[in-house]
């Protein structure tokens, strides 16, 4: 059986095509303002990698903030249970999801069947989420790359009470003028997105094994300051970006 | 007719009470008696010959009202006084505010100074429920509540006045409560929304015509298939903020099997007993109300009462809106919520305020929240 999962995220489209439970084909492709040409265009790829045509597919899931959008979709699925299933069918033995994408970060505590038992969105601010991380690369003069990887090199913690990022960049300003280095400026940051995402985490209650999923978790400068935050180790799949999509196939093959 | 008919007039007088105070006072020359929520004794305004009508401050955007109240005040206080300085509330003749945590004490004070004209009344209900004087302390209360207002209206809120406002009260109740019944068994043709619309729109609305509208419904609906797909839900909360929650709810197939809303089942689930001493009655059925967050009872009394109503309603999920900012709501619900979880009993909490969150976004936890709890449903 041939299915699709198509998660619409703010920033990004991404398509998953599974035949038989195996991944036959992926895209990923910017959402920009015509999200519903996003979602063909990121559809028709991942269909082209297969060799597949959209005839060949039995049932298409969308999920992510854009899930009405695509016109092609059979069913759809919030980000939560998308998100869940993607991430168990990955590492069977994950308790917990981390999801930090663009626009929202969330947590969701699964069970074995990757079925959601509990979840928290962050609140109403980018603070938690990618976009907030791009911001600060900006203000810092730094791509979103090297970001990561200086805040690796980083000698101190410097505390930074980030709980939005208008106020965040105005703090950051601060640093800079104290002549803070750029890494710890860096892991700062981080830190600060890592704490919201934690408390989020918390709430659920963190059972190991933790997976983190969604296009920050590419972010290796976060991926440290979460898992120091946690106390515990973090699994990374290799297309973290993807695992909603996944999910959602998955879901459509069910 | 249209399906949606008899229906309307609820919804219109839920979003409009005041052309319906009006004509009302034009009729019988009476006052017209705001009050807010919870816990006024609506019957002893009306017996005291006004029309009492339960302000609410949900969906109301503040402007003028942030220059006389702190920002970290609620939307419901906020909202009812921003009604007030932009001229909505001139139909009123008086205003009772209850004393039900520190943000109401302070509106009373800041009501006295931004209309000194209008005719306002404290009603200082106890905090502490459980202390063996509270009874004899709320009687006394409601005995001088009962003085002021007859003094107000110059009407005499007899005690067979009373009996009778208690009488059509409670008939009023019994006909909401089957209400909530029509609801659990066929939440299609009853939805949240309606159901809402219906129990918000008798705390402002002249009770005998509430009573005459609701004769027009319809009582004998058959349940369609969907009704019996719908996920059971229990919901605690103040009141419906955003306004837009219950259409939200009946959107994603919920099905509302009990909540503790003021503006909800918390307003009509209890009567007044009657043939007795009116004030005592009065006294009895405020006791026996669904705890309200303001109060202060044994924390494991709050939490074992509140899981217990919750398994007996056979709910698949709880629902908690905590009003943003309000801190009496903030002290019950980190107990409440552990006591929930203990049980395993799925869980949203969501912080709600039109002032603070957009709809798409509850959206999407509810819709989320739905999926969930619907793998646990048989």
């Amino acid at each position: 059986m041939i299915t699709a999962g198509i998660d619409c995220g703010a920033k990004t489209v991404k398509v998953v095509v599974i035949k038989d439970g195996q991944v036959v084909g992926k895209s990923l492709v910017p959402a920009g303002i015509d999200a519903k040409g996003a979602a063909e265009k990121a559809f028709d790829e991942a269909l082209a990698q297969a060799g597949l045509s959209r005839k060949d597919v039995a049932k298409v899931v969308s999920t992510g903030t854009g899930r009405k959008e695509p016109t092609f979709r059979d069913e759809e699925v919030t980000e939560v249970t998308a998100d869940a299933r993607g991430a168990v069918f990955l590492f069977p033995q994950a308790r917990t999801v981390i999801d930090v994408g663009a626009e929202e970060g969330r947590a969701i505590r699964v069970d074995a069947a990757g079925k959601v038992v509990d979840f928290a969105v962050n609140e109403k601010c980018a603070a938690g989420a990618g976009a907030f991380v791009e911001a600060m690369a900006r203000a810092l003069e730094v791509d979103l790359e090297e970001m990561g990887k200086l805040s690796l090199q980083a000698k101190q913690a410097v505390p930074m009470n980030a709980q939005c990022a208008v106020f965040a960049e105005s703090e950051l300003v601060s640093l800079v003028h104290a002549k803070t280095p750029k890494p710890d400026m860096a892991r700062a940051i981080h830190d600060a997105i890592a704490d919201r995402i934690v408390s989020m985490v918390r709430r659920v209650g963190a059972e190991p094994e933790v997976v983190l999923i969604g296009g920050v978790a590419k972010n290796v400068g976060f991926v440290d300051s979460l898992s120091r935050d946690l106390e515990t180790e973090v699994k990374l799949p290799d297309d973290p970006e993807m695992v909603g999509a996944l999910g959602a196939a998955l879901i459509a093959a069910e | 007719m249209s399906a949606h008919a008899p229906w309307h007039i609820f919804e219109q007088t839920l979003h409009d009470p005041w052309t319906l105070a009006a004509e009302w006072k034009q009729q019988t020359g009476g006052p017209v008696i705001g009050h807010l929520l919870p816990d006024v004794p609506e019957e002893l305004i009306h017996a005291a010959g006004a029309l009492p009508i339960a302000l609410t401050g949900a969906g109301v955007r503040a402007a003028r009202a942030h220059a006389l109240i702190p920002g970290y005040t609620c939307s419901h206080a906020m909202g009812v006084l921003e009604r007030a300085l932009t001229g909505q509330l001139e139909i009123l003749d008086g205003m009772v505010i209850p004393y039900v945590c520190d943000t109401t004490r302070n509106l009373h004070h800041i009501w006295r100074r931004a209309f000194p004209k209008m005719w306002c009344e404290f009603l200082r209900l106890p905090k502490r429920l459980e202390h063996p004087g509270a009874r004899d302390y709320l009687k006394e209360e409601f005995s001088r509540m009962r003085e002021a207002l007859c003094r107000h209206t110059h009407r005499a809120a007899t005690d067979e006045a009373l009996e009778e406002s208690f009488c059509l009260y409670n008939k009023s109740r019994a006909k909401l409560r089957e209400a909530y019944e029509r609801h659990r068994k066929d939440p299609s043709t009853w939805s949240i929304r309606r159901l809402h619309a219906l129990v918000a729109s008798a705390q402002c609305a002249p009770r005998d015509l509430h009573l005459q509208w609701m004769e027009r419904l319809p009582w004998n609906t058959e349940a369609d298939e969907a009704s019996h797909c719908r996920v059971p839900l229990y919901v605690r909360g103040k009141i419906w903020d955003p306004p837009e929650l219950p259409e939200l709810l009946d959107g994603l197939g919920f099905v509302v099997v009990g909540d503790e809303m003021v503006t909800g089942y918390r307003s009509v689930g209890e009567d007044v007993h009657l043939g007795g001493d009116p004030l005592e009655a009065l006294v009895e059925r405020h006791m026996r109300l669904i705890p309200y967050a303001g109060y202060h009872l044994s924390p494991r009394e709050v939490v074992d009462g509140f899981l217990r109503r919750v398994e007996q309603s056979g709910a698949a999920g709880v629902l908690i809106l905590d009003p943003k900012f309000c801190e009496a709501a903030g002290f019950d619900s980190p107990d409440l919520r552990q006591g929930l979880r203990r049980r395993g009993v799925p869980l949203l909490a969501l912080e709600t305020s039109d002032r603070g969150g957009a709809v798409g976004a509850l959206r999407v936890r509810l819709e989320a929240f739905a999926e969930m709890l619907s793998q646990t449903v048989p």
